[in-house]
């Protein structure tokens, strides 16, 4: 092993326990498996007052300030950014500060929407979805302030991260091959593939953690884990739960996570189950690391659904393989591309009866669950293996050091003055490329266009700040003072 | 660095002195001017990472939005309206890439020896403990006649029977003020909160501090209870010690855990 000094600093903005985040368990893994080995470790984190640092050994900076810190030390830097509002910091530190991006969710639109990110800029990355569809349902958001789930489904706003990383790390074939489907080859070309890390250190025993929940030896524990979100098909679980009570097996469901309940009433969708599945079903709440290992060690079978999914990756279900508990997902995106004697796949169309049966089945026979779990476990330790994981980042990161990324966003100034014809194929090939704040004249001889004209000529991102109408005998025409968001496809 | 020092003559000259520092990034009179109205100023040349830090932070406690944050009110001090610069009293803006537009409206302008403009000057050469600078107070039109009598007051004032003062005025357009102070003569910084540029997000506060003197340092920091944590420039920070200061980029001090009433700035 290198000494300290022969080991290149590495700046990781990232949220950390005790964020109740998937990625901060993830991404304290992660930084335990590089520090010392790899690299020297630093944390930039919103929440740099806590105490004590949440990775023994590497010291915690201020996110704001972070970029200081990487000048200092060489400049290697990695994000772990996700879809949520605790990585709002991420993507605004990898703007400037750029480096390597461990991609965990697809999509970021969420992210987008909750981090108080600007409208253009989500207009911006709906625009770039492939046509006609994302300019389209763009423009519905811009002009009528229409958002649907369709909007999260259909439109991708990774196109800048993209951009501005000097590679990209995903979990996943599924996850690397969708973002090479919506933002082509070339734009992809520094996208890895590194699984989930499997925990090192030992989950506990199924008796023992029986034990400290109390849970009798011989129930059959059905456990969900994490948000308890719409994709996660609580509805096919509970229906699915409700068939097996009801054919006369017996079981207990914890759902060992929160609730969100904003997305999904996990809550009112249990209180309106059969009373049975009132009866064996609770919801843990938050849990800490140790409680959720727990939890995950004293189930029977971990079900695992994601549908639809986008590629995204399971912290719980590396949990179960570490435990040797059985698994069921969906055989879809990135879970289908687990062996099947790893796990236990249920298509997605008639899921509820393929689960109920399979919930059976694994309760009449014991040792079919253990032997999955088993299988799902030389699985995980064969190619999820913290040391390899950890090797693989630290050789993306020192590979991609002197990549190139796009520029950051420009610093105020003289806004250029761009002209173009007053139609929309015109409009776009002057904007192509622009970001900031800009004029556009458009040479309207004898026309007397309104704002709705002018709307529709502009990209759907644009913010049109100001409008001047220049009448004959100068140039004739409309000088729009307009504001394009820092990134656009 | 010899800030410190001018702050204090120009304090001691020019009583009602309403100062705007847009040097904020690079070195202005804040701290040491602490009810300054500041700003980066838009011209610098930032790195957008220093750009965007800058940013988040409000300056009066907190209340009121930078120069450069807010283009009505932008305006309005470029204008030289009354009511933005607190009244009609002597007016003084640092660091401003262009000085012609602030002469043009009556302010005294802080700038480099290198800028040029067509204006009244006093080349200031201040020397304060084994540190020179030079700075230049560009005056509008009668300006310097006026001046330079309280200046060199100031300076005879701050130099006391340790230092020097030299002030010659070599055109009616030109004059040149040395002062070279013994280290005593620049006295602990306090700053209340109140006057402090600051941002506070979830219990959590950054205080911009400004570009400090290169040399050691030591912070006292009044709070209402024990603090959580300290930080420094981003990093955890023992606020016991004694710290160099960037000599580059301002300073941020981050503090949790409880409520800050002033920090005291002291030589180590």
């Amino acid at each position: 092993m290198a000494a300290a000094a022969d080991r290149p600093a590495l700046t990781v903005f990232t949220p950390l326990p005790p964020a109740r985040n998937g990625i901060a368990d993830y991404a304290a893994l992660l930084l335990g498996a590089l520090h010392g080995t790899h690299h020297e470790c630093a944390a930039a984190c919103e929440a740099w007052d806590s105490t004590p640092p949440p990775v023994p050994g590497i010291p915690v900076l201020d996110a704001a300030l972070a970029h200081r810190h990487v000048a200092r030390s060489g400049g290697r830097v990695l994000h772990q950014l996700g879809n949520n509002s605790q990585h709002g910091f991420v993507l605004r530190a990898l703007r400037h500060t750029p480096g390597v991006v461990t991609l965990h969710d697809p999509g970021l639109l969420h992210l987008h929407e909750v981090a108080a990110e600007p409208a253009s800029a989500i207009l911006a990355g709906m625009a770039a979805a492939p046509a006609p569809l994302g300019p389209l349902l763009a423009r519905q958001l811009r002009d009528h302030g229409i958002s649907t789930r369709a909007n999260h489904a259909l439109c991708d706003l990774t196109g800048e991260v993209l951009a501005r990383s000097r590679a990209v790390v995903v979990h996943s074939r599924f996850a690397a091959a969708r973002l090479r489907a919506l933002h082509g080859a070339a734009r992809t070309a520094h996208v890895s593939v590194v699984p989930h890390p499997l925990r090192p250190r030992p989950m506990p025993s199924r008796e023992a953690a029986r034990a400290a929940l109390g849970i009798a030896p011989d129930a059959f524990l059905v456990v969900t884990a994490g948000f308890a979100t719409r994709a996660k098909r609580f509805d096919w679980i509970v229906a699915a739960l409700a068939a097996v009570l009801a054919g006369g097996t017996d079981l207990a469901w914890i759902h060992a996570g929160a609730e969100r309940r904003e997305e999904l009433d996990l809550a009112g969708l249990i209180a309106g189950a059969a009373p049975a599945l009132r009866a064996r079903s609770r919801i843990a709440g938050w849990l800490d690391d140790a409680a959720l290992d727990r939890h995950i060690a004293a189930a029977d079978v971990l079900v695992n659904l994601r549908f639809p999914s986008l590629g995204e990756s399971s912290g719980a279900l590396a949990r179960a393989f570490a435990g040797g508990t059985a698994a069921i997902v969906t055989d879809t995106a990135a879970y289908a591309e687990l062996p099947r004697a790893a796990v236990l796949h249920i298509p997605p169309i008639g899921a509820a009866r393929a689960l109920a049966a399979a919930l059976v089945a694994l309760a009449r026979a014991p040792d079919l669950a253990r032997a999955i779990g088993a299988a799902g476990r030389r699985f995980a330790e064969a190619t999820m293996a913290l040391p390899a994981i950890a090797a693989a980042h630290a050789a993306i990161i020192e590979a991609s050091r002197d990549l190139p990324v796009a520029a950051a966003p420009a610093a105020a100034g003289e806004p250029p003055l761009l002209i173009a014809a007053p139609d929309a194929a015109a409009v776009h090939r002057a904007l192509a490329g622009v970001t900031g704040r800009c004029r556009l004249f458009l040479g309207a001889p004898g026309a007397d266009p309104g704002p709705a004209p002018v709307a529709a000529l502009l990209p759907p991102e644009a913010a049109l700040r100001g409008l001047r109408v220049l009448l004959p005998p100068a140039m004739p025409g409309l000088l729009l003072d307009i504001d394009l968001p820092g990134w656009r496809a | 660095m010899t800030v410190p020092l001018l702050a204090a003559m120009l304090r001691r000259a020019l009583p009602g002195l309403r100062v705007l520092d847009i040097a904020l990034a690079g070195g202005g009179l804040y701290p040491w001017w602490p009810e300054a109205m500041v700003g980066p100023g838009a011209d610098v040349a930032l790195p957008p990472a220093e750009r965007a830090l800058l940013a988040r932070f409000r300056q009066a406690g907190g209340a009121q939005p930078l120069f450069g944050q807010d283009a009505a009110r932008d305006a309005a001090l470029a204008a030289g309206a009354p009511e933005e610069w607190g009244g009609s009293g002597p007016r003084l803006v640092v660091g401003a890439g262009d000085p012609a537009p602030w002469l043009a409206v009556g302010a005294m302008v802080l700038t480099r020896p290198e800028t040029a403009a067509a204006a009244e000057r006093a080349m200031l050469i201040l020397g304060l403990g084994g540190a020179v600078e030079q700075r230049d107070l560009l005056l509008p039109p009668g300006g310097l006649a006026a001046a330079l009598p309280s200046l060199g007051a100031a300076a005879r004032d701050l130099a006391g029977s340790d230092g020097e003062v030299g002030l010659r005025a070599i055109t009616p357009r030109l004059a040149a003020l040395t002062l070279f102070a013994p280290a005593s003569a620049q006295e602990p910084l306090v700053l209340e909160r109140t006057r402090l540029v600051l941002q506070e997000e979830a219990g959590r506060l950054r205080v911009l501090l400004g570009v400090l003197p290169h040399r050691a340092l030591r912070l006292r920091l009044a709070t209402d209870a024990a603090l959580s944590a300290v930080f420094l420039d981003g990093a955890a920070f023992d606020p016991a010690a004694a710290f160099l200061p960037d000599a580059q980029a301002p300073t941020v001090l981050g503090l949790a855990g409880a409520r800050l009433r002033a920090i005291e700035i002291h030589p180590a």
